[in-house]
């Protein structure tokens, strides 16, 4: 892993409301290579966002979008030869730089993750219990503690009978419930950070909304910090309290959820919004964003959008738009960006 | 599960009985019989017509084959023609020594497993290049000529060990390291192909998730999952060393069921051919349920009945 130390741009203004809780991570300029066929390719490049403790970040982006290399990045699980720069700050110790030893203790204690389909994530030849109370056995916890404790994590991710489905497999499991049984999972450590990866897509869309219920009422009861990966937009509104939508690698738009979402500034983040059909009006027809998503071994110059932008001007195929910001904590990287 | 075993035994039944079939008309489509082989070249035509009548094989082939089922049904399996006794008993006899070659070959050949599982953990890596290497250099010789070799070597140049027959615990290192150099590089390569597999799958990704150090993740979610297709492949093979290390033990001069086979395949001793390959498929059979209960115990899905 190299890192690079030129910080040419720069560092975005970070402008926090005084409620606001002092954040748990901080990733600043991440960039990613990816080795590729034709020379490495920059999956991600120069993020920059807070996580704070208490509240649940949104990565949003179509896929090819690097929202879950970033989220792979921050619990150090990327593929081998991948390279990454920049700074990840947890607890002011940059995970970039850590030793493999230690980020391997981070990892399930400091920082857990949930995967986006249970049915897979799940090892199909160990029972739930087991696979929820490994890391408490891993860590040295009685037996019998073990399996009261992965009893209540059960109970507490609503898994109905723990007493007797905590002997079940995977198998026996609806899809619902290996979710469920995932996050019971990503809890075990007790984790300051979830990372969760698509968490609802792989499921039935009524429990999509238990799912994320369960997801929000853990951040709160635990004060953890949530970083939500997702393309769904109606997944977002439920659930971040900030978000950062990215865009071919680069983040193109950061604010609080509400307002992102409700008036987008960056012209992709209103694209991505309009695309989603409302269900309960009857006149709101979605509006297909046009295009396929920039690829990150091709991307566009200048903004990387601008070829599926209605807006484009020829500022923005040469000049790559930096971050700044529109409004109090509202940043854009565009050019163009609609009137706040 | 009781079902799953009493299905299994039908199967298992089944086959057995379509081995005896076919290795009943087999040997009787074969040019040649026993009246011939006994009599020798220079017999004349009423002399070979009377030792046909004398062992029954001037009788239509439907008869000939309902006698040989009948007589199975009373686990009557015959006289062996040359040596005069129950074809049984002779098979038996060479039994023990085909089994404790298969067993030594197949205890050297597990070392295969452990190459391929660490082959497959690091797939890509040196060590999985050295390893896979390996494998298809072992897989690409031919038993017979390691066997020459290691004789050529071990015993008549560096006079190491003994290159023939049996007695001490050191005859049978030469047939058992010939016959385990071809399953170990199977097995090496079934199971880095079922590791590296596994080592893809999300909830080995998730598993590192957890903090688990590759160690732990291979000997926690991955042996487990992996091992089906190895246990499967592996009996099936040790089924077919147990009865058929023909050439290895032509080679060393291993008193063991293959060497019986050959002489009584080239002398048409019918009886005997007929028990030993029923035996082998016995052992085919047992060799498989075994596999089948095995994979069964490593995956709740199969155990379990259902297709989630």
């Amino acid at each position: 892993m190299s890192r690079s130390s030129e910080v040419t741009d720069p560092a975005p203004a970070e402008p926090r409301p005084p409620e606001e809780p002092a954040p748990l991570l901080r990733v600043e300029h991440l960039s990613i290579d990816l080795p590729g066929p034709a020379g490495p390719v920059r999956v991600v490049d120069d993020v920059s966002f807070t996580v704070a403790a208490g509240r649940t970040t949104g990565l949003i982006g179509e896929s090819g979008s690097g929202k879950t290399m970033t989220a792979t990045a921050i619990i150090g699980l990327l593929p081998v030869g991948a390279a990454v720069s920049g700074r990840m700050l947890w607890h002011g110790a940059d995970l970039v730089t850590m030793a493999e030893q230690d980020r391997r203790r981070l990892r399930g204690r400091g920082i857990a993750m949930i995967f986006q389909d249970p049915q897979a994530a799940l090892d199909p030849t160990q029972t739930i219990g087991r696979q929820v109370g490994e890391i408490l056995r891993r860590g040295g916890m009685p037996a019998k503690e073990v399996r009261q404790t992965v009893i209540d994590l059960l109970d507490r991710v609503g898994v109905p009978d723990p007493e007797t489905r905590h002997a079940q497999y995977p198998h026996q499991y609806s899809g619902g419930l290996r979710q469920r049984a995932m996050v019971a999972t990503a809890l075990a450590g007790s984790p300051q950070l979830i990372l969760a990866d698509e968490p609802t897509t792989a499921l039935d869309v009524t429990v999509q909304a238990r799912i994320l219920a369960l997801l929000r009422r853990i951040r709160d009861e635990e004060a953890m910090a949530m970083l939500l990966v997702s393309h769904d937009l109606r997944v977002m509104a439920h659930v971040a309290d900030e978000v950062v939508v990215m865009y071919a690698g680069r983040i193109c738009e950061v604010g609080s959820g509400r307002e992102v979402l409700n008036s987008p500034a960056h012209p992709y983040t209103r694209a991505l919004v309009v695309s989603v059909p409302a269900v309960r009006s009857k006149t709101a027809i979605a509006e297909p964003l046009p295009g396929s998503p920039a690829s990150p071994a091709e991307r566009p110059s200048g903004c990387p959008f601008h070829p599926r932008c209605a807006k484009a001007q020829d500022r923005c195929r040469s000049d790559v738009p930096q971050m700044r910001q529109v409004a109090a904590g509202r940043q854009v990287a565009c050019h163009f960006p609609e009137e706040m | 599960m009781t079902r799953y075993a009493l299905r299994t035994a039908a199967t298992g039944v089944l086959i057995i009985f379509g081995a005896a079939t076919l290795v009943f008309f087999i040997m009787r489509i074969a040019p040649g019989d026993q009246a011939l082989v006994l009599l020798g070249p220079d017999a004349t035509g009423a002399e070979v017509a009377a030792a046909r009548t004398r062992l029954g094989l001037d009788q239509p082939l439907p008869i000939q084959y309902w006698h040989y089922l009948t007589q199975l049904a009373t686990l009557d399996f015959g006289e062996s023609y040359r040596f005069g006794q129950p074809a049984f008993e002779l098979v038996l006899s060479r039994l023990p020594a085909s089994v404790e070659l298969t067993l030594v070959a197949t205890v050297i050949a597990m070392s295969g497993v452990v190459l391929g599982a660490l082959a497959g953990a690091y797939r890509g890596r040196w060590i999985d290049r050295g390893i896979s290497g390996f494998a298809l250099t072992l897989y690409s010789m031919p038993p017979f000529w390691i066997g020459i070799m290691l004789i050529l070597v071990m015993a008549l140049q560096l006079r190491l060990l003994p290159s023939a027959g049996t007695g001490t615990p050191a005859h049978i290192v030469l047939p058992a390291l010939t016959l385990a150099a071809p399953f170990t590089a199977l097995l090496t390569r079934i199971t880095r192909s079922s590791v590296a597999d596994t080592m893809a799958e999300p909830y080995v990704q998730r598993a590192y998730a957890k903090g688990l150090s590759t160690r732990e993740v291979v000997t926690g979610h991955v042996v487990r999952n992996a091992a089906t297709p190895v246990v499967t492949v592996g009996a099936l093979h040790v089924s077919t060393l147990l009865g058929g290390a023909v050439i290895v033990e032509s080679v060393f001069t291993w008193p063991g069921l293959g060497s019986l086979l050959v002489t009584a395949v080239a002398n048409r001793d019918y009886s005997i051919v007929q028990v030993a390959v029923l035996l082998i498929a016995v052992i085919v059979v047992c060799c498989n349920v075994a596999a089948d209960l095995i994979a069964a115990r490593l995956d709740p899905r199969v155990r379990l009945g259902a297709g989630a």
